[in-house]
């Protein structure tokens, strides 16, 4: 998802509710039981400070700011069904994304003024750095997926199913091992070359035996390789040389096959790069579904230790 | 090979994969298959799930409340069983540890492998329980709280008893066992108690009567936290202080502010008596230290007008745009604030006259006179060089430069106010006694001058004078001294009571051309010049028995004024000593800038309209009675003492002030007076100047202030 103007209302929006969650929790915070500035007295009852253990959390404003943090925690987890089941109308993918953005943003400032920017036990510290865990790989997939869809586009000019990249390295494998076998054949077709003196005339075409060369030499070698780094065919510039090379070598017959050879190298690298940066994209993923749903189980837990024991 | 031929895509794609296990072979439906990645995924998620509930469970079973609670069960049962056949218990494993909120402060840092020092939970420290229980004798037995519990059934059941009540305490009460427990040991604190009056408790004598409020203000944990990080424990902020003081009632009244105006929050201890007197004194108490005190009987607001009513004042209002709001918000007045209050000293002193031109023209010229004769004496500079008198002339420096140190005669007063007997150049037949002769008398108790002024000693004096002048021959020198007390009975003191009468009450006349006052015109200055209301009797024609020195109370000078908290004048070095002395700049009403009034203690008439309030209740330099009370209204501390406000930056920029801290290093002391003021933000909090805890020296009083909480005789 890329962070475009229509972003804005939302980081508007959530920028105003957590600048009033900060009035609230710093003016609870405050002796006076004031809001900082503005100088509006709170209510009693968000003041309360009964609870057994005077963390902040348990004070009413601070259970509030849980609340609200758990109910965001469970509509963000609330994506992937939705995803899953598309033609529910409840709001367009694109919107529920957003909306599962920007209000796990929002649940920074909810969570630090739940527990006071406080770690407190171990209970609640794994709590906090599960939810760390959950917050920096989204903000890193965040970023991920609003700068790298736009490299992709401008450095692959092909695109494959990623799942179906291994097969396709495998047919154009097969492919060019069909035709280095096809190859062999017309070498052994040919006649033997007629010698006599110093001399060794031929009047078979040679760019069978050329093209098996680099077959067998590089092109065999490179696409058996998944990450394409060996052989020189691995950079892109060489490869062209080399095949513009053999171009220029083999007669005009051959020259179509070149040309099929060198796209099966080409498609091969983009495959490799596109691998690297799907990767990139959607690695993160694999940290932050497992663990945000770790956080969601641990809430629930946190939620139950809490109201079961220390009240 | 033949030439690539154009395809369409679902022959492309049926073209994926190829003859090996995992290729399509021509179906579409490859995707349904998965990928490695996509079942790394999954693998993650299952096990980050899986491991979540294995871990809740896993949490609950072996640490959390539910596995807690169990372990409490079986230790108490343990420790139940072990006290029963009175063996030992075997400390069990900490998982107390696994609870812990934060780390442990820097304070208590060696406790940190043990939690069970301060948690003791079910199964306390047996030895310490059992020390506490012999401290806590002392507790006040009218006290509902832990501590009285855990005494009371030390004394009537011992150990079983203590451990009992123990195991009823709640998780809370039980901590606060084990703080005092170990505190109370090296600290002697009488625990539970609040005494806000600590420092003068602390020098309180049996025979000097204090007010005592005691208030019970719930647990440790109440105001001390633990476990906030692994910095020192920080002191108590005013944030606690004012959980309690700054609580106000339905009527926006503070609830819990001046202990003294509600006396049924507190039991308010006069051990003279709930009738004692609710003036100012100066009280000498142990340390040897005269301290100012201003008492008032409990609930006694007397003196305090509408506007002071305010318990906490002097942040400035809760509100300055509301000028219809509540007022107040801060500090009481100081208690030599108080309209009733007087300076308690008897020494009769008026800073003004001593600042007349005259009064320092002529000591400058006496000075030059005279310093040479006065060995010893320090050259001091009794005039600044503007014009204006120096106050560190008679109020000096101690060695740490932080007290003002006692008057002394011999340093401040006698450059003027000599007390010498003086008899003049003589000729006596042929012979010329060109000098005058001066005896010293002693700036001593009454006893000891009058036994230097016994006739012998005289005699004694006036013949060393001689020899001093170079008369060697005996005869000579007696020739002298017969001379000299003719010439002190031509003066009119024929006899030793007349002599001892103008020493401490009349003085002598100026004599010829001499006289030894600038001031008075007197050869000798009086006693009862400064000490007439100090002397017994108080006048001369009641002095008649010569066998007998005149009475003279103490002096009662106050050497601190200030005594809850530690007020040093070292801090305050770059204000000038007007600056808070003889401050006469009106107190205004933040609200509405209008000046403040009050109306003299002493007239009757209510509808006389009231003088305008200076920030010093008197200025040093409109001082004519020893009386005056000079010191600076808690209003003006404030001014700097207080939280500096968000705006003040604005203030200060508005205002011209300093802006950067490269500014503010440069400035003057003046401006830096003048901002600091402007600003506050300097030292504010109640523990800058308040103690909570008694001192060990309060253990003493604890006895007798049960007995006067109870009402007990």
């Amino acid at each position: 998802m890329k962070l475009d103007r229509s972003h804005t209302p939302w980081a508007i929006i959530i920028g105003v509710i957590t600048l009033i969650c900060a009035a609230l929790y710093f003016g609870a915070s405050s002796a006076s039981g004031r809001i900082p500035l503005l100088r509006v007295p709170l209510p009693e009852w968000l003041l309360d400070s009964s609870s057994p253990r005077n963390t902040v959390g348990a004070k009413p404003l601070g259970l509030f700011f849980g609340i609200a943090a758990f109910a965001i925690f469970l509509f963000a987890s609330a994506l992937g069904v939705r995803k899953k089941r598309r033609l529910w109308r409840v709001g367009s993918v694109q919107l529920w994304l957003k909306a599962h953005v920007w209000l796990t943003i929002l649940t920074i400032p909810l969570v630090l003024f739940h527990c006071g920017f406080r770690l407190g036990g171990m209970h609640t510290s794994v709590l906090f750095w599960l939810y760390a865990i959950v917050m920096v790989s989204g903000f890193f997939g965040m970023a991920m997926q609003h700068f790298l869809p736009h490299l992709m586009m401008e450095r692959l000019p092909r695109e494959w199913v990623y799942e179906q990249i291994p097969n396709v390295r495998a047919t154009n494998f097969e492919r060019a091992l069909e035709f280095t076998r096809e190859l062999d054949g017309k070498l052994k077709d040919q006649p033997a070359p007629v010698g006599g003196g110093t001399a060794t005339i031929t009047s078979a075409d040679a760019s069978p035996r050329i093209m098996l060369e680099l077959l067998r030499g590089d092109a065999m070698p490179y696409l058996a390789d998944s990450s394409a780094t060996k052989t020189r065919l691995a950079e892109r510039r060489t490869s062209d040389e080399v095949f513009k090379l053999l171009r220029v070598n083999v007669s005009d017959s051959y020259r179509p096959q070149v040309d099929e050879i060198k796209t099966w190298c080409d498609d091969h690298r983009l495959m490799a790069y596109q691998e690297k940066l799907h990767h990139w994209l959607h690695a993160w993923l694999a940290i932050h579904v497992p663990i945000s749903f770790a956080l969601l189980i641990w809430t629930v837990w946190h939620i139950f230790i809490t109201f079961t024991y220390l009240n | 090979m033949a030439a690539p031929e154009k395809r369409s895509q679902k022959e492309i794609a049926l073209t994926y994969g190829g003859s090996a296990p995992n290729f399509t072979n021509g179906r579409l439906d490859y995707f349904r298959r998965g990928h490695w990645f996509r079942r790394l995924r999954l693998a993650l998620f299952i096990v980050a799930v899986g491991g979540s509930i294995g871990g809740v469970i896993a949490y609950s079973f072996f640490v959390g409340p539910g596995a807690r609670e169990r372990w409490n069960k079986d230790l108490q049962s343990r420790v139940s069983e072990a006290v029963k056949k009175g063996q030992k218990v075997a400390p069990p494993w900490n998982p107390e540890e696994l609870f812990n909120t934060g780390a442990i402060s820097e304070n208590h840092s060696r406790l940190e492998g043990g939690c069970q020092a301060c948690h003791w939970g079910s199964n306390p420290d047996v030895a310490r329980l059992i020390g506490l229980g012999k401290v806590l004798d002392k507790q006040p037995t009218n006290d509902a709280g832990t501590f009285a519990m855990l005494g009371s059934a030390w004394k009537k059941e011992g150990t079983k008893g203590i451990l009992d009540t123990y195991a009823g305490l709640t998780k809370l009460q039980q901590m606060d066992t084990a703080c005092v427990a170990c505190h109370v040991g090296f600290q002697q604190l009488p625990v539970s108690l609040h005494l806000p009056q600590t420092p003068q408790l602390r020098l309180a004598h049996r025979d000097v009567g204090f007010p005592f409020p005691v208030v019970d203000a719930g647990t440790c944990s109440s105001c001390h936290k633990e476990h906030v990080g692994r910095h020192r424990m920080a002191d108590v902020s005013s944030e606690t202080c004012a959980q309690c003081h700054a609580k106000t009632d339905d009527k926006g009244n503070v609830a819990i502010l001046d202990i003294l105006k509600d006396p049924h929050r507190a039991s308010i201890v006069y051990p003279g008596g709930s009738q004692s007197d609710a003036g100012a004194t100066v009280a000498q108490v142990g340390e040897g230290i005269a301290r100012f005190l201003v008492w008032r009987a409990p609930g006694d607001t007397k003196g305090f007008s509408s506007l002071w009513n305010k318990p906490f004042r002097f942040y400035g209002p809760a509100d300055p745009r509301d000028k219809n709001g509540p007022g107040y918000e801060g500090h009481p007045p100081f208690r030599y604030e108080l309209p009733t209050a007087r300076d308690p000293g008897r020494v009769k002193f008026g800073h003004m006259q001593h600042e007349q031109p005259k009064v320092m023209n002529l000591f400058n010229k006496e000075f030059e006179k005279e310093s040479a004769d006065l060995t010893g004496l320090p050259i001091r500079e009794w005039i600044n060089k503007d014009g204006s008198q120096n106050c560190l002339y008679c109020h000096e420096n101690g060695p740490d430069g932080e007290y003002r140190q006692k008057m002394s005669f011999e340093r401040h007063c006698q450059n003027c106010h000599r007390m010498d007997i003086v008899v003049p150049p003589l000729q006596v037949g042929n012979q010329t006694y060109p000098a005058p002769t001066r005896i010293n008398i002693p700036h001593r108790d009454p006893e000891k001058v009058r036994a230097f002024l016994d006739q012998q000693s005289l005699l004694v004096e006036l013949d060393r004078a001689a020899l001093n002048t170079g008369f060697k021959d005996p005869t000579q020198r007696r020739e002298y001294v017969v001379a000299a007390f003719t010439n002190l009975k031509n003066r009119g003191i024929e006899n030793p009571l007349e002599l001892l009468r103008r020493v401490f009450y009349t003085g002598d006349p100026a004599y010829e051309s001499w006289r030894q006052s600038p001031t008075t015109n007197k050869a000798l200055n009086a006693c009862a010049l400064c000490h007439a209301d100090m002397l017994s009797p108080q006048t001369a024609k009641d002095y008649l028995d010569i066998a007998r020195a005149p009475g003279m109370a103490p002096s009662g000078i106050a050497h601190r004024w200030a005594n809850h908290g530690p007020f040093t004048h070292e801090p305050h070095k770059h204000m000038t000593c007007a600056d808070c002395h003889a401050n006469n700049e009106p107190v205004t009403d933040p609200r509405n800038i209008d000046p403040v009034t009050k109306k003299p203690a002493l007239v009757a008439d209510p509808s006389q309209p009231g003088k305008p309030m200076t920030y010093s209740v008197t200025s040093a330099h409109d001082s004519r009675i020893s009386a005056d009370i000079l010191m600076p209204r808690q209003r003006l501390c404030a001014e700097c003492h207080r939280p500096m406000p968000n705006e003040a930056a604005a203030v200060l920029a508005a205002a011209g002030g300093p802006t950067g801290a490269k500014q503010m290093q440069t400035q003057s002391p003046a401006d830096k007076t003048k901002w600091q003021r402007a600003t506050g933000g300097i030292k504010y909090e109640c523990l800058d100047c308040h103690k909570f805890h008694a001192p060990a020296e309060a253990l003493p009083f604890v006895e007798k202030l049960d007995k006067a909480a109870t009402g007990a005789n």
